[in-house]
Formats: C-alpha cells, sequence, structure tokens
C-alpha cells in the first residue's frame, strides 16, 4: 500500500511537471495563432477614420437690403423713367429714398457686400463710367457711393493693401460720414474679414442729376473686385 | 390630394435660381513664378455662383494675360464649374522685373439697370523674369524680444538675376540707441542659383546686450563682390512699466478725472495693470486693465479733493502689476480753487451799484440845488 502510495506521488509529480510544459507551449502556440488570425479579426476593433479637406475660397455677395436691413437678393438702383422738374437746376436722387424735383420713382436700400468666403480679401469697387461727368454729363453733375460698415470691423487694413478712402469713421455712420465722389476704382479694404459677424460692407449712391444731362438711358456698372487679402 | 401639390409646389420652388448674386473661386493662392523659356503649367480652380439667369465670364488681364488661356470663356449653370486653366510662358519676355496678371471670374448679370452691381473673384499671378548680371532681393527681419531671450536675424535672399551667385554671406552689426556698434555676426558663405532663394538665420542672446532699450541692427549682404544694406531695428523688453505723465491740476472741491499715462516695456501682455494716488493721505484706485507689449495706455481714475488746500501738493503716482511689482513716482499736483459768481455775489454787486446811484444822485442833486440858489 505504501509502495502503491510512493508511485503514486512520482507519477503526480510527473503528470504536474508534463501539465506545466505543455500548458507553456500550449499557450505560446495559441498566441501565435492569434498573431496568424489578427488580420482577419481587425473588424472586431476597427477604428474610423473621417477624411475632409477645406479648400480655401474666396466668395463674395452682392445683395440689395432694404432700410429694415433684410437681404432681398439681387437688385440694381433704379430710379425708373424721368426727368427734372419744377424748372430745377437739379434732381436729387439718392438710394435713401430721396427724390427731389424728380418725376421718376425711388430707390430706398443700399447695397450689401458681404464675404462668403473662408478668407480675409482685397476688396476694390470700380465704375464702369468712373466718374459723375462720364455717367451723367451736364453742368456739375454730381455722382457719389457711400461706404458703411453693416458689421462693425468688417474693413480692415494690412501691412501690404491700405486701403485708399477714409473710412475711420465707417462703423454705424450709414450715410453721414464716407461719401465720396465716384472714382474709377478705389481699393475699400485692404481685408475685408471673413468671420461671420464682421463681413459686410454696405454701399448706398447720391445721383445729382442736372436738367442740362444727358438723355436716354444712363448705365453703370459697379464691380466689387476680391483677391486674397496679403 | 391638396398636400401632394403643395409638395410638388416646394419641390419647384427649390429649382428657382436664387436671386442673390454671388461669386467664388477655389483655391485662392495667389502664384508666384520664376520666368522659364517655354514653362508650362495647368491649373484648376472651381468656379461658384452660375445661375439659370446668370452666367459668370473668365478672362486674364493685366501684364501678359495673352500667356494665361482656359477651357472655357464663360461658366453657365449648365458646363459645370470646373475651370482648367494654362500658363503657357514664351521662350524669351524682354522687360526684366515682376509681370503682374490676374485670372478672373465675374458675374455676367442677366440684364443691365441704371446702375447694376457686378461681382469679381481674382488669383494674382507674379512671373518674375531674371535681371540681367547678378540681382539680389533682399528682406531683413529681427522681431522684438525680453531680456535673456535669443535674438532671431532673419535674413531672405532671391536671386533675381540671370547668373547664378557664387559666393554670397551676410554681416549683422547691432548698434546701441547711441549709434555705438556692440557686436558684429556673420553667416556661412552659400551659393545660389538664378531664381532660388536662400533663408540666412542668426542667434544671439540677448543678455550679451546693454540690457531693456531700442538697438539698430545693419545687415549687409555680400554676394560676388557686390553690397546691399538693409536696416531694422528691435526692442530688448524688461518686465516693467514707465509713468510717463500723469494730471497736474485739480480743481479745489470737486470729483477729478485724474489721468496717468504710463508705457510697458516688456514685450508681451502685462496682466493686473493698476494704478494709485496718494494726495495728502487720500487716494484713488484706477480699475484693473492689461497692457499690450510696448504698450502705451491712459488709466484713469477721479480723485475728490474735498478738505484739501488750494496750492501745491505732493503726489504718489503708483503703478502695480504683474502680481507684486510696483512703478512709484512722487510728483507734485497743484489745486487751483475756481471762480464761480455765485448769487450772492450778484446781489451783493447790485446793492453796491444802487448805492452809488444814489450817492452820484445825492451828489447831483445837491450841486443842482446850490446852483439854482
Amino acid at each position: 500500500m505504501t509502495r502503491m502510495a510512493e508511485l503514486s506521488n512520482k507519477m503526480l509529480a510527473f503528470l504536474v511537471i508534463a501539465a506545466m510544459v505543455i500548458s507553456v507551449f500550449g499557450t505560446i502556440a495559441s498566441l501565435s495563432k492569434l498573431g496568424e488570425l489578427s488580420p482577419l479579426v481587425t473588424g472586431a476593433s476597427s477604428t474610423g477614420i473621417v477624411n475632409l479637406t477645406v479648400e480655401k475660397l474666396l466668395s463674395i455677395n452682392f445683395t440689395f437690403q432694404n432700410e429694415a436691413g433684410a437681404k432681398v437678393g439681387a437688385g440694381n438702383f433704379s430710379w425708373g423713367t424721368g426727368s427734372v422738374t419744377g424748372g430745377a437746376s437739379y434732381a436729387n436722387l439718392s438710394s435713401r429714398g430721396t427724390t427731389d424735383n424728380w418725376n421718376g420713382s425711388s430707390v430706398t436700400g443700399s447695397m450689401n457686400i458681404e464675404n462668403t468666403g473662408n478668407r480675409g480679401v482685397k476688396l476694390v469697387i470700380s465704375s464702369a463710367n468712373g466718374s459723375a461727368a462720364t455717367f451723367a454729363g451736364g453742368t456739375a453733375p454730381i455722382y457719389r457711393w457711400n461706404f458703411s460698415e453693416q458689421e462693425v470691423s468688417s474693413c480692415l487694413n494690412t501691412t501690404n493693401s491700405e486701403y485708399n478712402l477714409n473710412l475711420t469713421k465707417l462703423a454705424g455712420s450709414f450715410w453721414e460720414n464716407s461719401t465720396f465722389n465716384v472714382n474709377s476704382s478705389v481699393t475699400l479694404c485692404g481685408n475685408l474679414t471673413f468671420q461671420g459677424a464682421a463681413d459686410e460692407i454696405l454701399m448706398g449712391i447720391y445721383i445729382g442729376l442736372p436738367s442740362d444731362s444727358k438723355t436716354g438711358d444712363l448705365i453703370d456698372v459697379i464691380t466689387a473686385t476680391i483677391s486674397e487679402a496679403t | 390630394m391638396r398636400c401632394k401639390y403643395l409638395i410638388v409646389l416646394i419641390l419647384l420652388s427649390a429649382l428657382i435660381p436664387s436671386a442673390s448674386a454671388l461669386i467664388g473661386i477655389s483655391p485662392t493662392d495667389p502664384q508666384y513664378i520664376n520666368f522659364q523659356p517655354g514653362l508650362e503649367i495647368e491649373y484648376t480652380y472651381k468656379i461658384y455662383g452660375a445661375t439659370a439667369t446668370t452666367d459668370i465670364l473668365v478672362y486674364s488681364e493685366g501684364d501678359l494675360n495673352e500667356t494665361i488661356t482656359f477651357d472655357k470663356d464663360r461658366i453657365t449653370s449648365e458646363n459645370g464649374y470646373i475651370l482648367k486653366a494654362t500658363l503657357k510662358l514664351p521662350d524669351r519676355i524682354e522687360k526684366p522685373g515682376p509681370h503682374k496678371l490676374f485670372i478672373s471670374v465675374q458675374t455676367s448679370p442677366g440684364f443691365l439697370g441704371p446702375i447694376t452691381p457686378s461681382e469679381k473673384a481674382q488669383i494674382p499671378f507674379t512671373i518674375f523674369v531674371p535681371y540681367p548680371g547678378k540681382y539680389v532681393e533682399s528682406h531683413f527681419n529681427v522681431d522684438n524680444v525680453n531680456l535673456g531671450e535669443e535674438i532671431n536675424f532673419i535674413i531672405n535672399l532671391i536671386n533675381r538675376g540671370s547668373q547664378d551667385l557664387n559666393t554670397v554671406y551676410s554681416t549683422i552689426d547691432i548698434y546701441d540707441s547711441r549709434d555705438v556698434k556692440l557686436k558684429t555676426l556673420e553667416t556661412e558663405r552659400t551659393f545660389i542659383k538664378s531664381g532660388e532663394s536662400k533663408d540666412f538665420l542668426l542667434k544671439y542672446n540677448s543678455s550679451n546686450l546693454l540690457g531693456g532699450g531700442t538697438y539698430k541692427a545693419i545687415a549687409k549682404v555680400h554676394y560676388d563682390g557686390e553690397t546691399q544694406e538693409l536696416e531694422d531695428s528691435f526692442r530688448i523688453g524688461t518686465l516693467n512699466i514707465d509713468i510717463l505723465n500723469h494730471t497736474r491740476e485739480l480743481k479745489k472741491d470737486t470729483i477729478n478725472k485724474f489721468n496717468i499715462e504710463i508705457q510697458s516695456n516688456w514685450n508681451d501682455i502685462i496682466d493686473n495693470v493698476y494704478g494709485k494716488i496718494i494726495i495728502d493721505n487720500k487716494q484713488s484706485e484706477t480699475p484693473t486693465t492689461k497692457l499690450d507689449r510696448f504698450a502705451k495706455e491712459t488709466l484713469t481714475t477721479f480723485f475728490d479733493t474735498a478738505g484739501l488746500e488750494k496750492g501745491v501738493h505732493e503726489v504718489n503716482v503708483s503703478v502695480f502689476y504683474d502680481k507684486n511689482r510696483i512703478t512709484s513716482k512722487i510728483s507734485q499736483v497743484k489745486i487751483v480753487e475756481e471762480f464761480k459768481i455765485s448769487m450772492t455775489m450778484v446781489l451783493t454787486a447790485v446793492i453796491i451799484l444802487i448805492v452809488l446811484l444814489d450817492i452820484i444822485w445825492l451828489i447831483i442833486s445837491k450841486r443842482k440845488k446850490k446852483k439854482n440858489e
């Protein structure tokens, strides 16, 4: 019985050692097998990749804005068909609704110039006619544009691109402070910014139409030109 | 059934072109090109804004505008928004120097009114034609630093000449505010091919100069026996604030505005800046503010002179900043009495005037009486 017990202990020790060796080799074999399989099971812990490329965009929007501040889409300044009335030497027409000595229609509103891109832009305004004399003719005609910031700090300067109109009093001063004779071309903003709350300029028009002006259709195209601010 | 019609109407309204006039172009980068005979580059742009009522005109303008051609001269709502532009340089351009031209895209309004707006976006192209021989375009920049920091002297050189430059290097002389030369630095020597550029960066620790203040740096660019000189100035900042000036006169028995003009000597924002004034144990503080790098600012407080005698008083003006730093100045302020015409004074003057008139009237009456007698 004792002999049986001694044999049994030896056998047990052998079996324990054999089991440990098999276990170690088994673990190694399992791990290496998992390594081989890993490409097949990546979906079990997949990584989502979001890929998008944001492009630089220069974009500008020129829309008609009414006195209440609402943008009402594309439009132009049109005082209709009429003439200087009552023997007056001038008709005064402004985009703020003024129509003195004029029997055509009126314009109430302004042009809103908005930077709708994602870059600051240099903004140049140009007139195809370039002067009151070319546009209207007659004795001492007046053709002026007025600029103001619809949103404060929209129109900034850069070292390389300074504006050449005195716009220091733009903010909140529509019509009062920043009225200029129409030129063929002026740099309005060295940097019209693109931030949502600071990217809009307003433009109004004033015409002093002399009684001896040209007749027929008086036409001008005002172009807002943008390029990336540097 | 009505609901179905409504949906159809909504869908139809979505097809109506937007009344808003817009133009957009992408990408936006200005292009800088060194002239090479016959060089040909193709560019692709996305143009936005064409609608059923508004086309977009495509053209080039400026110097050498004929060197750019397009796969279409008009973008409509039907022909897609991708524009291909090809720049093809000729074999030779006579005039050396920069030539500027633009790719322009412009809305073409469907109708013309008396004053019609139009939108235009431009991509500028600059083509540099080498000057004959050796010609270097150079830029020099030194930024302000704080004491103890490295000063970076950056010289950018572009070989705008038709010849390669074999030996190019630069020296930088640093001067103090009295034009005394303090240090000379020198770059390595290098070779610059025609049309290529090279940046030299030299570093020098500001601790090795004379402390805070304004300095001048003159860079001399040497290239194959010729020299160009460039100048820039820089400041070394120290963490302190100067009191430049303050209000010198106060009115007696009034709450007065008191201004303190200060200037930062630090090349960074200084937080928690406020001023305090003390006159004869009465004191007042300004609100706290922050001061931009090397900025001048006016701190304002209000001071009540009630109880202070008129005349010259000693004032202690202090500016506190950066937690525990103080700049103080003992100075003088004059308290003056304002001349005011009170009702009592007016009434007194009227009474005196009446008395005087009475006396004159009495004298005249007595004289007349004497004459009559």
